[in-house]
Formats: C-alpha cells, sequence, structure tokens
C-alpha cells in the first residue's frame, strides 16, 4: 500500500510537464515505474497466488517459505530502487553501458544488493512451490475453505467440479456464504440436503484453440508476405468456425445423481468444519461478533419467491453478443480518434476533399442502411419460421453487403493509382486503417451469413441457429452504425469547406 | 426440439438486445420506421456537408456530429431494439458505460493531442538529446 502510493506521487510529479522534461528517460522515471508495476501489480498478483492456490489445486503453500519470499520481497524492494530516485536526481539516465561519475557509486551498489535481496525472495518462491508439491498431503485442502472465506467461491470443494455449483446458490444479499455459514455453525449442521437438478453443461471443445493455432499461421505468413500460407491460414480458421457452427450437440446433461454424489463428499467434509472438528476453523468462530438477521441477509427470501430463476440461454446469449459488440465500438473508437487527430496531418500530400467522392460514399451508404432492413426482414422471418422469406432476406442483405464491398475496394484502387496509398501519410494511414477495419468486418460478417443461410438450411429453425440467427442480426446492424460514424467523420467532415 | 429447451420466450422482466414482440406486421413496421427515419437523416448530412448555405459555415462540424449521433439513436432503438423499457435495464446499462468509455477515448485522444501540439512544441534543437553533451 505504502509502496504503491510512493509510485503514485511520483507518477505525479512526473505529470508535471516540465519536471517530465527533465527527468525523462532518468532513473527516477525508472524508479517510478517499477514503484508502480510491483507495488501494485506484481504484489497484488503474489497475494491473489498464494489466496487462491488451494482452491485451484487441492493443497495450501507452504507458509513459513511465504513468509520469507514476502520479507526478501519487501525489503528488497525498498534497498533496489529507492536508490534510483536519488541516481536519478542526480542526473543518471537508463540503460548505461557504463558510468565514470563517481557519486553515483555506492547508491549503484545499494541498488545491486536490493536486486540480489530479491533474487533470494524469487529463490523462496520456487522453493515454495516445490516444498509444497512435496508435501501435497500434508497441505490439502479437505473443507474446500481454508481461509475461513467470506465468498461463494470457498462453499466450493478445492478443486472446484467442473459444475462449480451443485445447486446454484440463492444470492440475495451481501456475503451469501458467510451469512449461511453462520447460519450452520450457529445450529451446528448444514443447511437441508438441496434439490438436485441436472445440470446442462458446455462440452469441451477445441474449437478455441485451433482457431488461434490458424490465426498465428495467418499472422506470420502475412508479416512475411507468404501469400499462400495467408490463404491457407484464413481457411483453416473459417473451416474450424463452419465445423463448430455445424455440431448437433453442444452440450450434455450431468445426472442429477452424479451432482448429488459429488456434493456428498463436499457436505460431509463441511459436516467437520461445523461441528468443530475440523481445527483451525472452528477456533476463529467463537471470536467472531453475532450473527447478523438471516432475514435481513436475505437468506430466506428463496421461500417468498422473489427469486425467478436463471435468464433464458437467448436473453444470456444476446447480452453476451452486446457486451462484445461494445468493446467492438470501443476497439472503433480507438480508430476514430486517431484518425480525427491525424486528419490534418497530409505530410504534403493529397487532401481529403480531392480524393473522397461523395456520390460513391451516398450509393455506399445506401447500400448498407437497405441491407440493415433487409436483415431486420429476415429475422422477423427466421422468428416466423419462414424458411423461404429467411433465405430471401439473407440473400438480399448479402448482395447488399457484397455490392458495398466492392464499391468500397475500387475505391481503395483508385486512391492507390492515384498514389494515395497507406504509405503516403498519417492522414491516408489512419484512413485505410479505419474504413479497412469496417470493410474486414463486413467480409467477416458475409462469410457469417453464407453461413448462416446454410445452418438455417440444413439444421430448419433450431433454438440454437436462431439464437446464432439474432446474433448475426445484432453484428450487422452495429457494422451500420459504425459507418453511419464514418461516413459523417470521416467523408462528410472531409469534404465540407 | 427438446434437447435444446424452447427459449425463445423471453421472461417478462427481461429481453436479450434485439429481441422484439412476436407480432410480424408490427415488427415490419418497426424496421420501415427506422429505415425512413435513417435514410431521412443520412440525406440530411449529405444535405448539409454539400455546403447550403442555409446553415453558418462554422457550425456545419456540429450539425453533421448532431445528424450521426440521432441517426446512431435511430440505429439503435428500431433496428437493434435497445430501448428503454424496465425489460432492456442490462442492455442500456451495458450501452451507457460503452458510450462512456467511447467518449473518453476519442474526446480525451483530441484534448491531449491539441494541448501537445500548442503547449509542448519546442525547437526542434532541444529535442535532439544526441546532440547535447
Amino acid at each position: 500500500m505504502i509502496t504503491f502510493v510512493i509510485g503514485g506521487m511520483t507518477g505525479v510529479l512526473l505529470a508535471v510537464p516540465p519536471v517530465d522534461f527533465v527527468l525523462h528517460n532518468s532513473l527516477f522515471l525508472v524508479a517510478h515505474f517499477h514503484n508502480v508495476a510491483i507495488g501494485g501489480v506484481l504484489f497484488g498478483a503474489f497475494a491473489g497466488y498464494t489466496y487462491w492456490f488451494p482452491k485451484a489445486f487441492g493443497f495450501r503453500l507452504d507458509e513459513r517459505l511465504g513468509k520469507a519470499a514476502f520479507g526478501f520481497w519487501v525489503i528488497g524492494f525498498y534497498v533496489a530502487f529507492m536508490p534510483l530516485y536519488v541516481l536519478g536526481l542526480e542526473g543518471m539516465t537508463r540503460r548505461m553501458q557504463h558510468y565514470d561519475v563517481s557519486a553515483w557509486h555506492p547508491w549503484l551498489i545499494v541498488a545491486a544488493c536490493g536486486a540480489g535481496l530479491i533474487f533470494i525472495g524469487i529463490g523462496c518462491q520456487l522453493a515454495q512451490l516445490v516444498v509444497s508439491i512435496n508435501n501435497r498431503d500434508l497441505l490439502q485442502d479437505r473443507t474446500g475453505d481454508p481461509w475461513d472465506g467470506r465468498t461463494l467461491e470457498w462453499s466450493t470443494a478445492s478443486p472446484p467440479p467442473a459444475f462449480n455449483f451443485a445447486v446454484m446458490p440463492d444470492v440475495t444479499g451481501e456475503e451469501a456464504y458467510w451469512g449461511a455459514k453462520q447460519t450452520a455453525i450457529q445450529q451446528r449442521r448444514l443447511s437441508a440436503l438441496p434439490d438436485y437438478k441436472p445440470i446442462e453443461m458446455p462440452r469441451n471443445s477445441p474449437t478455441g484453440f485451433v482457431v488461434a493455432f490458424f490465426a498465428v499461421v495467418t499472422g506470420f505468413a502475412l508479416i512475411w508476405h507468404i501469400w499462400w500460407m495467408v490463404a491457407a491460414g484464413l481457411l483453416g480458421a473459417f473451416g474450424t468456425f463452419v465445423a463448430f457452427a455445424w455440431r448437433d450437440h453442444s452440450e450434455s446433461k450431468l445426472p442429477a445423481e452424479a451432482l448429488a454424489k459429488a456434493d456428498h463428499r463436499r457436505r460431509h467434509a463441511r459436516v467437520a468444519i461445523v461441528e468443530g472438528r475440523e481445527a483451525g476453523i472452528a477456533a476463529v468462530t467463537h471470536t467472531r461478533p453475532p450473527m447478523p438477521d438471516p432475514n435481513k441477509l436475505g437468506l430466506l427470501a428463496a421461500a417468498d419467491g422473489g427469486y425467478k430463476g436463471p435468464a433464458t440461454k437467448r436473453i444470456v446469449t444476446g447480452y453476451g453478443f452486446w457486451i462484445f459488440l461494445l468493446s467492438d465500438f470501443i476497439l472503433f473508437s480507438g480508430f476514430y480518434a486517431a484518425y480525427a487527430v491525424l486528419s490534418h496531418a497530409t505530410a504534403g500530400g493529397p487532401m481529403p476533399h480531392r480524393l473522397f467522392d461523395l456520390k460513391t460514399v451516398a450509393i455506399e451508404t445506401a447500400f448498407l442502411l437497405l441491407s440493415s432492413f433487409t436483415c431486420g426482414m429476415a429475422t422477423l422471418a427466421s422468428n416466423a419460421r419462414n424458411m423461404l422469406w429467411t433465405q430471401v432476406g439473407y440473400l438480399v442483405t448479402g448482395a447488399l453487403g457484397l455490392g458495398f464491398l466492392i464499391i468500397e475496394l475500387s475505391e481503395f484502387g483508385r486512391m492507390l493509382t492515384l498514389g494515395a496509398g497507406p504509405g503516403r501519410s498519417a492522414f491516408l494511414s489512419s484512413f485505410f486503417a479505419l474504413v479497412g477495419l469496417h470493410g474486414l468486418h463486413v467480409t467477416i460478417g458475409l462469410l457469417w451469413l453464407g453461413t448462416m443461410m446454410a445452418q438455417f438450411w440444413a439444421k430448419g429453425f433450431r433454438t440454437d441457429v436462431l439464437r446464432r440467427g439474432m446474433c448475426f442480426a445484432l453484428f450487422w446492424h452495429a457494422l451500420d452504425i459504425i459507418w453511419v460514424g464514418i461516413f459523417t467523420n470521416v467523408y462528410l467532415l472531409g469534404t465540407s469547406p | 426440439m427438446s434437447e435444446f429447451g424452447n427459449d425463445t420466450v423471453g421472461r417478462p422482466d427481461d429481453s436479450a438486445p434485439g429481441d422484439q414482440g412476436a407480432n410480424v406486421a408490427s415488427g415490419v413496421r418497426n424496421y420501415l420506421i427506422g429505415l425512413v427515419l435513417a435514410t431521412g437523416l443520412t440525406a440530411a448530412s449529405f444535405w448539409v456537408a454539400s455546403g447550403t448555405h442555409l446553415i453558418y459555415a462554422p457550425g456545419v462540424a456540429m450539425a453533421l456530429a448532431a445528424l450521426a449521433i440521432g441517426q446512431m439513436g435511430v440505429h439503435l432503438a428500431f433496428f437493434l431494439h435497445i430501448t428503454t423499457g424496465p425489460d432492456n435495464t442490462n442492455n442500456v446499462l451495458a450501452l451507457a458505460f460503452g458510450v462512456l468509455i467511447v467518449g473518453i477515448v476519442i474526446a480525451g485522444s483530441l484534448w491531449i493531442m491539441y494541448h501537445l501540439n500548442t503547449n509542448m512544441m519546442v525547437p526542434s534543437s532541444l529535442m535532439d538529446m544526441h546532440l547535447q553533451k
């Protein structure tokens, strides 16, 4: 905490432009960002590693070595980086191959000692991992709640089963698990055996890994201009996508008996806590403040019917996709901002109003707007389960989208023949990046649309296919919104007098 | 069909973005209204940009921005069916957060870059650190 505050305060100093100008690239800056990164991020990550290690692997980490690692790290950190502030103020820059200022020497020796301490800290952590794995039977987390936790993940077994919770926890107030645990300890028994219902689990699928592999191949080939490999990578990724879309069984049901059996083991371990047989946890219990009224915690709310159960898959899917689209908008906002900042940096090259032809842009806009409308019609038809109009709607949408893409590409081609390629000026780089990114989205949308039509044709109006259709429609409409921003920001503002 | 369950019938207090009532006629009308409004706003934007004298010239950029934001709203309401209804709270909240981030990214970039351009232009001899002894 203190470490992070020091980092923050020095950051404020560096944010003052005159100070920053003097301290730029000095060891003061190096000390500052290590202060923030180590104190804020790294120590936080270490804490999380120690805290959740038993939840993930079923046994705790060795405590003695952990404390030693903490000590060496914190002390080593101060010894290593505080001298760098002084050195920075004395004018030392970073990444020097040698130095001939004798005043720096003692500080650098101190910093080297600090680095040594940190090195010992790292050694302690490695030793801690090895020792803990060797002693895993001794350090085993039998109850799933080794720290007497307050949050719901500690109500599962360690390591947690694939289905996480055998029965969906009913959360109506803050700290649902803490409240339930207090009730159980007070009454010296667990809550009544729940009514286990089968859980639908998504099947494991290697799709993500396979697509990532092809993406890496594509990226590598694009960097080195190996065009046949680019094509192979893209084809592979698209093929994987189609194969994944074609699956008939995306979920499997976990029967109630299996759940009950797995949960029984967990509850058995819990009985030990509640009855005070598991030392360490019960010992803390009696020093706790009195338990709050369970009615206030809302633990009994399930009885009065305030809870309507989880949302349907259609709602959850749609919401998730909506979040993805919003993140896509944020991605585009970065490209918009880059364009807005750089649109005047023409480097003596062509200006926007000499390049853009508003008539073409108007046709492109009309195509995309109409396709958004026909896409809506196709969605209506698919919801009404009308195959003919669904396919016609998607076909027209695809044709309009393709038309848009062809016009856009011919515009790009025209600009390239005029010598106005992305390499000409910062304005043109940001233009091609922004408009090209949108064009890429349209291309992906067209591929998706083709797959969508084939799925409706082959699989009929199955609910999972309908869900995908809904996501596609959202994607297509979102592309139109982004285009509104582009034709205003780029074309209209660029050509208006 | 039974394996996937029937999830097209939403709950009364929650709905997916893009979902609308089951009535086809009202759905078509909804998209038609959206199309007409969006076309009108697009046409207005192009008309403003083509150099009309009805609008005070320095205000053209502002007018274009207003028309664009209006059209984005039309698309959201009539095509993506993001409404202010009680069943749409989650979607609208997510949208609000997205708009906030987009605003910070765009306005923040323009602000900072403008500030740097006006306040931190130093003579090129000072910027070239290699020349300093």
